[in-house]
């Protein structure tokens, strides 16, 4: 597995530290942990603990490169995993970008000849999401006759559930399950089929990703809840499923990873490997650590090491079945499962932020006592090493309103970047921000526990997302928000305009959606207000292409519902509602011609290609009966509910780039792992008393349903321990976690902004309990009078 | 205080030689549509073509490695490989739509697997080899979207070695194409969903652009380690093995009705008696076809599950020789280093192209006119944006009318 040596450790690291263009400009001299994750020998295992913007991915990328080019690593067997694709393409193409540049150094000194630099081929490298690696691994190593897996649209798994899980056995309506589910959803409230359906799969999901002995969990819990056995088999009914139809989920795809690795059939994959690198390792499961030590196992027999890398502060996952446990605890669990010893190294340089910036997040971080306790243990503070820039403290801003915090959050983002600068006030002093040259309103974010634009609930209350859309677009150069996810997807103008044609052209005035019987409310006003825009957008008579005069789009709309045909010949059998789908954007040129507008249309079309392998109709709209009823029943169930509800939802991936001259809002979730120059959190802007609906976004009471599972499955798991943290304690900690992650993105400037007053320069953001603004779980308020930051 | 400004992040963008830069050439605006944006052609036709075809070809040789199992292959062992192969299309959401699609995949794979099999399963050393490679980007191309100075370019092959060829069969015509030259070489095996372009066809560069592609290959398998020079491609498009009416028409034009002939491998004697009589008989070949598709829709609804084989293809009234259809579905390009590199600053400007309308598009905040639409008939027809796609010879460009 070892090549030949190419350079010395020695001629590696001046390469690497030597200026551009002649080399990296990494200068490893600053930071002896950098310096001892990257030199560390090809042996020895590592759990580099790395803060926020602490060169996590240089360090990996150099790492790697090292393997390569010092200790002579073949690249095929090197595997190195990310937790997003987006992730994935970064660190592939630094080691592709860097690795080429040191190789064009190398042969520039005459370090090395052109035929050694030939045989090491960098694209061999296997990079990826776990995902994507076991579907190509699983593809690549397959026998002859093997099926290569493909995981299922998320909403396709959710149909299947609901079918084969839920409505077979009419398990949906056994009391036993019912009663159940309200335990575990700590509420009768809306516990219809769809809510029965997600807790169903969610329990699908975490028997995988937990390693649960399923059978012990029911023949246990059943005896107290029966309704667990009902649950069981509902999983059961849809695994079944699954395997007829020789498909299965994403939870699936990696249990057969395990599986197929157990049994050896992936040997010829396993044999080459060397060095498993592992990124985000705080938001892994035990499946996924189980495929690690797997693969690991393979590696130290070679003479390799496993490499993880992550931060347990910055856990946010749990919701999806990440165990920052399996981080804070790795040194012991891989030692019991590979035999590894690692070495932990500590980043704690942050290169990212101003001083004031690091110090606010390390003091957030400190702030909670009884937080201290799940961190890793021994963690260094970060230190802030980012040489020459301006220090600004960090800003405050609470208003008494949203409307008034969105004008004067409007007023400030205008004047850093349409005007000369911004002015802050602090007692006597006066700073002015201005943007950099070259700068643009895409330097600054606003991050939200959710960016959507109205609050959940009856009363749709307008957010903060919405309140600064408004007021960015009546300033006088108006700014544009960049917020794909703001508005609910069913609702967005060209979705609802797009599906109501599709509703009104296939079913007229609804007459088939009037003939299904079990069918939820919401759903069904969905359709009426698609319908409604549908029928707008006629009246307003939108122009097709410009070259032709003639053919309306209710004239279409028109022969369509008649089934009368525009041209001569007889209407087709059957119509595919691609076709159609297609043939009705020719009237919207905002979506034909915009990136934004393709966003909104590709879910639509990825649920029809889904849908058609739901039934032999395959999204075909027939002409005569009994086929012509059907097919519609067909496309409401399988494509027009799956969207309404919510199930269909937009590719971010497919995002090339936030605009430059746009604002972008996004959720601290989709933030991770992203720096903004003027980073806006906010921390309250949600909450105007102490109300017990909102406590688990800011004050937990108690845990989530993520928290009930892990202390409903985690007995039973095969490799984990029962919680010994309350779900309460468990709640705060994510809390912690999340605005950990928030505040540590600015690069300059930290700006908070919520509902509050300003009396006296005193901060009083109303009194309301709240992890965002510094309250700890014991009820006190360190920030009381002194929150430490210019409130402006 | 003076912002930082924001980078663009350092992405090296990736380039499939077939998904991305084929599909370019084809058309811009339609790439920019069905590949960057991941929109579904509503006909996908040649998408299922190509797929299934690849896939029962890969599919076949690993059985007849795995499970020594000797060919020809009987229908229903063909139609085995086809069930699996459909099966994992049918998982992707790829489907055949049309029965007649369905009849002409398995009738090609059936004739690939067991023409070409015996000749070409002996002699591949390597299945499915993933090529990987990084490129400078053209110097011009602005950097507004990410920061990176290269592009990554992909493809499979299978690959052939000389001494694998060394050990082939007497009588084996197609190592005979591909034997001679240096002591190690290699050869790159592809497969194309398609007919034989023609060579002098302006409305469609194919038949350069595949050499383009190959060339790119060669570079690409050179990076590998362990692989040895390039010596040639073998390119074979199978539509010829059993070809459909719009194939004939095509080979019609080309041979008859094109001065000079526009295609290397032309018929003579019986065969080009038999094409020149295609015209007068395509109307009873349409009628056999079309009783054919009845067969095979019955064929998939029905009698398949009681255990019955795909109905075959019915003959033409006036074929074309199986040695000659033979001759048209293989292709060999010489490659040498010279050839490889006069063609590899093709594809660099064609990345070239691609990354400064992603800038255009970034820039303006319009797509339409950022991409080069490139309306060829035989694109056009099935294109799903067709009626508005502003190319100026796009003749479908209307407001489109109830079916």
């Amino acid at each position: 597995m070892i090549q030949n040596r190419v350079v010395s450790w020695i001629d590696f690291r001046h390469l690497v530290t030597s200026p551009a263009p002649g080399g990296l400009g990494k200068p490893l001299d600053d930071d002896p942990d950098q310096e001892g994750a990257v030199a560390a020998p090809v042996n020895q295992s590592l759990q580099l603990i790395a803060g926020p913007g602490t060169g996590k991915t240089t360090s990996l990328t150099l790492r790697v490169l090292k393997l390569v080019f010092v200790d002579g690593v073949a690249p095929i067997s090197i595997v190195a995993t990310t937790f997003t694709k987006k992730a994935a393409g970064e660190l592939r193409s630094r080691i592709l970008g860097w690795g080429d540049q040191l190789r064009n150094a190398m042969l520039r000194d005459g370090l090395l000849d052109e035929e050694v630099i030939r045989r090491i081929d960098l694209n061999q490298i296997t990079t990826g999401t776990l995902d994507s690696i076991a579907e190509q691994v699983m593809n690549d190593f397959r026998a002859p006759g093997v099926d290569s897996l493909v995981p299922l649209e998320d909403f396709i798994a959710t149909s299947y559930m609901r079918r084969d899980g839920l409505f077979a056995a009419q398990r949906y309506q056994n009391p036993d399950l019912r009663a159940y589910a309200t335990f575990i959803d700590g509420t009768s409230f809306g516990l219809n089929t769809k809510k029965l359906t997600d807790i169903a799969r969610e329990y699908r999901d975490r028997f995988l990703h937990d390693q649960i002995d399923v059978t012990r969990f029911r023949n246990t819990r059943s005896v107290q809840y029966p309704g667990a056995a009902v649950l069981v088999d509902a999983v059961g009914g849809y695994e079944i499923g699954l395997m007829q139809r020789l498909v299965t989920d994403f939870a699936g795809i990696e249990a057969e990873l395990l599986a197929r690795l157990e049994r050896g059939v992936l040997s010829a994959f396993t044999r080459q490997l060397q060095v498993v690198l592992i990124d985000e390792y705080q938001d892994t499961n035990v499946l996924q650590e189980q495929i690690y030590f797997s693969i690991a196992r393979a590696a130290l027999s070679n003479g390799g090491s496993i490499v993880v890398v992550g931060d347990d502060d910055q856990s946010l996952y749990r919701f999806r079945g990440a165990t920052v446990e399996l981080f804070t605890d790795f040194a012991r669990r891989v030692h019991d499962g590979t035999g590894a010893s690692p070495r932990v190294i500590y980043l704690h340089r942050n290169y990212r932020s101003s001083t004031a910036i690091v110090a606010w997040s390390q003091r957030y971080a400190t702030l909670d006592p009884d937080y201290q306790a799940v961190r890793a243990p021994g963690k260094p503070a970060l230190l802030a090493a980012r040489a020459g820039a301006d220090e600004i403290p960090v800003l405050g801003m609470f208003r008494a309103s949203v409307a008034d915090l969105a004008q004067d959050l409007a007023a400030l983002i205008d004047g850093v970047f349409n005007g000369t600068g911004f002015q802050v006030h602090h007692q006597d002093e006066t700073l002015t921000i201005t943007k950099g040259a070259g700068g643009a309103v895409g330097d600054c974010a606003l991050l939200c526990s959710s960016p959507a634009d109205y609050a959940g609930g009856q009363n749709r209350r307008a957010r903060l997302p919405l309140a600064l859309r408004q007021a960015l677009a009546d300033l006088r150069n108006p700014i544009q928000v960049f917020n794909p996810r703001g508005e609910t997807y069913s609702e967005v103008t060209p979705v609802a305009r797009l599906c109501g044609l599709l509703l009104e052209c296939s079913d007229p005035q609804g007459r088939v959606e009037q003939t299904i019987v079990a069918m939820p409310q919401t759903v069904r006003n969905v359709f009426r207000a698609w319908r409604q825009a549908a029928n707008v957008f006629i009246r307003s008579d939108p122009r097709g292409p410009e070259s032709t005069r003639n053919g309306t789009l209710a004239s279409f709309v028109d022969h369509w519902q008649r089934r009368t045909p525009q041209g001569r010949g007889r209407w087709p059998t059957r119509f595919p509602l691609m076709e159609l789908i297609y043939e009705l954007l020719t009237w919207m040129p905002g979506v034909q011609d915009d990136a934004e507008g393709l966003l909104y249309l590709e879910p639509i079309t990825r649920t029809v290609t889904a849908a058609q392998n739901l039934d032999r109709l395959e999204c075909n709209i027939f002409r005569d009966q009994p086929w012509a009823d059907r097919s519609v029943i067909s496309l409401i169930r399988n494509v027009f509910e799956p969207i309404a509800s919510g199930d269909t939802q937009i590719e971010e991936e497919l995002i090339e780039m936030v605009p430059r001259d746009r604002l972008g809002v996004l959720s601290i979730h989709q933030a991770k792992g992203l720096e903004f120059p003027l980073t806006i959190v906010d921390v309250g802007s949600d909450f105007r008393s102490n109300h017990a609906a909102q406590r688990m976004k800011r004050f937990p009471a108690g845990g989530s349903r993520s928290h009930v599972l892990e202390d409903e499955l985690w007995p039973f798991s095969r490799t984990l321990q029962p919680p010994t943290r309350s779900q309460r304690d468990r709640a705060f900690d994510d809390l912690i976690r999340q605005y950990f992650v928030a505040f540590s993105r600015p690069q300059d400037v930290l700006l908070l902004v919520g509902l509050g007053h300003l009396e006296d320069g005193d901060f009083q953001p109303n009194e309301i309990e709240n992890v965002a603004t510094g309250w700890t779980r014991d009820r006190t308020w360190p920030w009381r009078g002194n929150p430490d930051m210019w409130l402006i | 205080v003076t912002l930082s400004v924001r980078r663009n992040p350092y992405v090296v963008p990736s380039y499939s030689l077939t998904g991305d830069l084929l599909s370019h050439l084809s058309c811009g605006l339609q790439y920019r549509y069905q590949n960057r944006g991941a929109l579904p052609p509503s006909k996908p036709v040649q998408l299922w073509f190509g797929q299934f075809i690849h896939g029962t070809m890969e599919e076949a040789f690993r059985r007849w490695r795995d499970n020594q199992q000797p060919l020809p292959w009987s229908d229903g062992e063909i139609q085995s490989v086809a069930d699996t192969v459909l099966r994992r299309l049918t998982a992707r959401g790829i489907q055949f739509q049309r029965f007649i699609v369905l009849g002409i995949g398995i009738e090609r794979a059936a004739q690939a697997i067991n023409r070409f099999g015996p000749i070409l399963f002996p002699l591949i050393t390597e299945c499915e080899v993933k090529l990987k490679g990084i490129r400078q980007l053209p110097p011009d191309v602005p950097r507004l979207v990410r920061e990176s100075d290269y592009y990554e370019v992909t493809g499979v092959v299978d690959v052939i070695t000389s001494a694998q060829l060394a050990e082939a069969r007497d009588g084996n015509t197609l190592a005979a194409q591909l034997q001679g030259g240096a002591d190690r070489f290699e050869v790159i095996v592809d497969y194309k969903g398609m007919r034989r372009p023609g060579q002098d066809d302006p409305a469609n560069q194919a038949w350069y652009h595949h050499a383009w592609q190959v060339m790119t290959y060669a570079w690409l398998r050179a990076q590998q380690t362990g692989s040895q020079p390039v010596q040639s491609a073998l390119l074979l498009y199978l539509n010829e093995l059993a070809p459909g009416t719009e194939d004939m028409d095509k080979l019609y034009e080309d041979v008859i009705e094109t001065s000079p002939i526009s295609t290397d491998v032309s018929p003579t004697g019986a065969n080009l008696e038999n094409l020149t009589r295609w015209r007068a008989n395509k109307r009873e070949w349409s009628a056999r076809i079309d009783t054919w598709e009845d067969q095979i829709a019955n064929w998939w609804r029905t009698e398949r599950r009681d255990g019955a084989t795909f109905p075959r293809m019915p003959q033409m009234p006036t074929p074309l020789s199986p040695d000659f259809l033979m001759k048209r579905a293989v292709r060999v390009i010489p490659i040498d280093l010279e050839s490889i590199q006069a063609n590899l600053g093709h594809f660099d400007e064609e990345v070239g192209t691609i990354e400064r309308s992603v800038a255009l598009e970034v820039q303006t905040g319009r797509l339409i006119n950022s991409w080069r639409a490139t309306p060829r008939e035989e694109n056009c027809t099935i294109c799903d944006f067709r009626h508005f796609c502003p190319a100026v010879g796009n003749n479908y460009r209307a407001v489109p009318t109830a079916p």
